[in-house]
């Protein structure tokens, strides 16, 4: 059996709670953002929120290791987030148990409205990369993340998303470039 | 070819409308989520094992609930600062602890998958020998790599096993397995640059039926340390 450490032993260094005033509101304010990057990559609201209730549980389970300043907890968010994204798109079962409740509950809408066509090439393209490219791109373009940023929030070396970053990129030009262009 | 600006013009466009949320929303999840039931996981596990059907499952759930953090004498706490040698987020293990191998046989969870004839808890185990022959204070995350690596070498092998007997479903199977490969954490976040492409390459291979480019892959060296022979 396991020997587990007793209540006294976290007394002199107890973790941080939802009681900790540097913990829970840093996680809060994240949250809106979190369900927007969601959003722009799951098909339902409910899907949304089933990913950012997934990644609230992650990181409540590693509150002690999510940095308490803000870029670098974002930073760390956005990682989680990828993997609870990747397992998302991998087909797995929703997971965070309240997702349908919340959702027909509260209000959960979409900001603005789509103007014009959509931009089937583009979104052609992207869908050809690599999803780890695509993803690393996305970060960049649509989530505000430098390459170093992006790359290290997907686990990549800094060397090796710049690379990627540029291959990728270099792809969807090529991708979408018209007949005869150079 | 199109220039970077409209590139960039372009993917800004494709950006899709936000969604949004009312505070008391966020407030309800992350309540919830601070209760981090374990109910809300079940049904992922028996998802996976419909869909992989025969297949071994290894470890697929993430550790089972709040409360296992910081319970072994194995656990740490240790919180160095980052560096290129350490992975954020990952925690720090005293493999001499004497609750390792509950530690470990508890809280170890992985992305992968194993192929057929490799076994989970056979390999839990072999992992604890490992480190209990040369204990040491290290991240978790070198468990999973390790965990993962095997599994990977293990997919490679039952893929080339497939190809040798003509049978496509096995090889397709497999194939599957070494695209999966490439996105299992332990692996890709201890990349420290050029290593997934290896396992991108592997995976193309096989996708592709092409023998000659996997049999080229250096991933089959790294095979062999493992104990496992792919090629």
């Amino acid at each position: 059996m396991t020997s587990p450490v007793t209540e006294e032993s976290h007394r002199d260094n107890p973790p941080p709670t939802m009681d900790n005033p540097d913990f829970s509101p840093l996680l809060r304010e994240l949250m809106p953002e979190l369900l927007r990057y969601f959003g722009r990559r799951v098909p339902s609201a409910e899907d949304a929120a089933d990913c950012l209730g997934e990644t609230m549980i992650v990181l409540w389970r590693r509150r002690e290791a999510v940095p308490l300043e803000r870029e670098p907890a974002r930073r760390y968010a956005y990682g989680v987030a990828a993997n609870v994204l990747r397992e998302s798109q991998r087909g797995r079962a929703r997971r965070f148990a309240l997702a349908e409740r919340l959702v027909a509950e509260y209000d959960i809408t979409r900001d603005g409205v789509v103007e014009g066509d959509e931009d089937s090439d583009l979104t052609r393209a992207l869908g050809a990369l690599r999803p780890l490219d695509r993803e690393l791109v996305l970060l960049v373009a649509w989530e505000g993340f430098g390459v170093g940023e992006a790359g290290a929030i997907l686990g990549l070396s800094d060397q090796a998303s710049r690379a990627r970053y540029s291959r990728a990129r270099a792809r969807l030009r090529r991708a979408l470039a018209s007949p005869g262009d150079d | 070819m199109v220039s970077e600006q409209e590139l960039d013009d372009r993917l800004a466009s494709a950006k899709p409308v936000d969604l949004s949320a009312p505070d008391a929303f966020f407030d309800a999840v992350l309540a919830e989520a601070a209760q981090d039931r374990p109910s809300s996981r079940a049904p992922r596990k028996a998802v996976v094992v419909a869909v992989v059907g025969a297949l071994v499952v290894g470890g697929a759930a993430l550790p089972s609930a709040a409360d296992e953090l910081e319970t072994f004498l194995a656990q740490t706490g240790w919180d160095p600062p980052a560096s290129s040698e350490i992975i954020a987020g990952s925690e720090w293990v005293d493999t001499s602890a004497p609750d390792f191998p509950e530690y470990l046989r508890a809280t170890f969870w992985t992305d992968a998958t194993l192929p057929p004839g490799m076994d989970h808890d056979a390999l839990i185990e072999r992992i604890i020998q490992q480190h209990r022959a040369n204990p040491s204070t290290t991240q978790e995350v070198g468990f999973r790599r390790f965990y993962e690596l095997v599994a990977q070498c293990g997919w490679m092998s039952e893929w080339n096993q497939a190809m040798r007997r003509g049978d496509d479903n096995a090889a397709r199977i497999a194939a599957a397995q070494l695209e999966a490969a490439t996105t299992w954490r332990g692996l890709v976040t201890t990349d420290g640059g050029g290593i997934m492409e290896r396992y991108r390459d592997v995976a193309d291979a096989a996708a592709a039926g092409n023998t000659r480019a996997f049999a080229a892959s250096p991933l089959h060296r790294e095979c062999q340390m493992t104990g496992v022979e792919s090629r």
